[in-house]
């Protein structure tokens, strides 16, 4: 490794963000430049003269640093609007969950309709249950910039917590459509004896998931 | 060697990807094999090679990965793919044909 070589890369990167694919750019050509130094000098080139054969060989690289910088500003307006899709998506599936007993009370009491109250109910709830599963199935998955170890931890991160995340949601999707089942259900037959047991099944449901996503994993 | 340079550009993509068609290989390699080729008459910029990878690369016409060498720094090699091979077949019809025309209009008409 030539020092002067380095030196002379190093000033070239000034003020560049040190972004992995900037760094990598970096690299690669210090590994190249290297090799022509090593080259010229076993070619009989004095050092000096090997020096600056090299460096003159570079030529303007700062349109190339650019525009590599120009791809990572690209990337993280990307997901700004993956976040913004995210978030409509997740205010929908909340504002369908609170209006579901609104539909209980309009087809009951306006149109006094007694069955389709409930049936709407449950299909507000499935609507804004499958719009959280959707949203958090398709968030973008961190892609990995190229195959170094530090991309491969960063992706392992991104896919375990992309787990946990799932897991998160379901969850959240499950306790609240447990209690709507357990008031329309006891409301319904009368069966407020019996019915609190769909806790106890609602537990074990949530193991299962739990022990799916482990096994998966 | 302007003005040929001038000329030369328009082809890098092509030329790595001609040198990429029988094995893998990273930036100083391929440069110093268009050196050897052209007996020194012409050789990449660093900037013009490393611009051009990274141009094929969006296009999917070649790939990069990290040698693994015991000694030294580590090197970025490239391959080529199936779209870039197909590439690499058109561009070089395409200049063959263009080199027949650029020679008959080029000739001097005999009297």
């Amino acid at each position: 490794m030539n020092e002067r070589i380095k030196t002379h890369v190093n000033s070239l990167f000034q003020g560049a963000p040190q972004t992995r694919k900037v760094l990598d750019l970096k690299e690669e050509l210090l590994a190249n430049l290297n090799s022509k130094y090593d080259d010229l000098i076993a070619g009989g080139f004095t050092p000096d003269d090997a020096y600056s054969t090299v460096i003159a060989g570079i030529g303007d690289i700062s349109e190339l640093v650019r525009q590599i910088q120009n791809e990572s500003a690209f990337n993280s307006h990307y997901s700004t609007e993956d976040k913004k899709k995210s978030a409509v998506l997740t205010a929908i599936a909340v504002g369908l969950f609170i209006l579901s007993p609104g539909a209980v009370i309009f087809f009951d009491s306006v149109l006094h309709l007694y069955n389709a109250g409930p049936i709407m109910m449950f299909v507000f709830i499935a609507v804004a249950t499958g719009l959280l599963i959707y949203n958090g199935m398709t968030r973008p998955k961190y892609v990995k910039e190229d195959e170094t170890i530090v991309e491969e931890f960063k992706q392992w991160k991104s896919e375990s917590s992309e787990k946990k995340r799932l897991m998160k949601s379901i969850s959240a999707v499950l306790w609240p459509l447990i209690v709507v089942i357990y008031l329309a259900f006891s409301f319904m037959f009368a069966a407020w004896a019996y019915s609190w047991i769909i806790f106890i099944i609602g537990v074990f449901i949530e193991g299962v998931i739990k022990l799916v996503f482990e096994l998966k994993g | 060697m302007s003005i040929t340079s001038d000329l030369l550009r328009g082809h890098t993509d092509t030329i790595i990807l001609t040198h990429l068609l029988h094995r893998d290989s990273y930036g100083y390699e391929i440069n110093k094999s268009i050196q050897e080729k052209t007996a020194n008459r012409y050789e990449l910029k660093e900037a013009t090679l490393y611009s051009a990878f990274r141009r094929l690369e969006e296009a999917g016409m070649i790939a990069s990965y990290w040698g693994d060498e015991t000694t030294g720094a580590r090197r970025r090699y490239y391959s080529v793919t199936a779209l870039g091979r197909q590439v690499y077949k058109k561009n070089k019809l395409d200049w063959e044909e263009t080199k027949e025309i650029i020679d008959q209009l080029l000739k001097e008409e005999e009297q």
